[in-house]
């Protein structure tokens, strides 16, 4: 079980929530964390649809962004970062 | 003693002090200080906007904008003495969203510079916009997804392109 933490585009579909979390028992892959991102937020809420915006985010912690070949272990946090646009 | 010059780097809600980065990056031997503000505009793609509100990963972000920074210094010198404040929270039109502040020893350096955190801060930290229209609709800004590959080549593109004005 992981617990993520949302932010921008994702947050319009979990309220005042700021988490989701995934269930995994062992590391997995980031392209298996999105698709059970994917499943928790359709879960969360059914009118959930933008797949494309979790493929185009990225999964990070507090300390860096993790690329493709990462593993996630279960147990921690992470969060998941749609595209940016600060300034 | 470090042989970088101080930085400061730091995402929050509170407003941003034009003073406390005038005088953070105020140093006797540079003979230029470059200032950056971004402010939120009230038409964006011919909407009209009443507010934006500004989403963050504040631990993250700090880290990469220390990174910005660093990357600043050791591309226009080390000696620079850097600020960069961005806000989160609901911002009216007209309101500082982000500032910056580049001391250098001579002007190039610190115009340069600040060009290039503003940039970077755009296409890599984990900030986020939310626009409010005067109709009551709501919209997430779309942006730049975080690849770090991408970034590299996007880094040096804008060092480049400033180098170029040298």
């Amino acid at each position: 079980m992981t617990r993520v933490r949302l932010f921008g585009a994702f947050r319009k579909y979990v309220g005042n929530d700021t988490h989701i979390v995934i269930d995994h028992s062992s590391e997995i892959t980031v392209g298996e964390v999105k698709q059970l991102i994917g499943q928790a937020l359709r879960k969360r809420n059914p009118q959930f649809e933008d797949d494309q915006l979790v493929l185009d985010s990225a999964i990070a912690n507090d300390e860096s962004i993790y690329s493709s070949h990462d593993l996630v272990v279960p147990g921690g946090e992470i969060a998941i970062l749609p595209p940016v646009c600060g300034g | 003693m470090s042989e970088y010059g101080e930085v400061f780097c730091c995402i929050a809600e509170g407003p941003l002090d034009p003073e406390a980065i005038f005088q953070f990056t105020q140093q006797m031997q540079h003979g230029a200080q470059n200032y950056f503000f971004g402010a939120v505009r009230e038409v964006n793609l011919g909407k009209t906007v009443m507010a934006v509100s500004y989403d963050a990963y504040a631990p993250l972000g700090e880290k990469i904008l220390r990174e910005i920074a660093r990357e600043a210094q050791d591309h226009w010198g080390k000696d620079l003495r850097i600020y960069v404040q961005h806000r989160v929270g609901q911002l009216a039109v007209g309101e500082v969203s982000v500032g910056i502040g580049v001391s250098s020893l001579h002007r190039d350096e610190s115009y340069m510079a600040s060009r290039f955190i503003i940039e970077q801060i755009k296409i890599r930290a984990p900030i986020w916009k939310k626009e409010h229209y005067e109709d009551g609709e709501t919209e997430w800004l779309k942006g730049h997804a975080l690849c770090q590959h991408r970034h590299k080549e996007k880094t040096q593109e804008i060092k480049h392109s400033c180098a170029a004005h040298l």
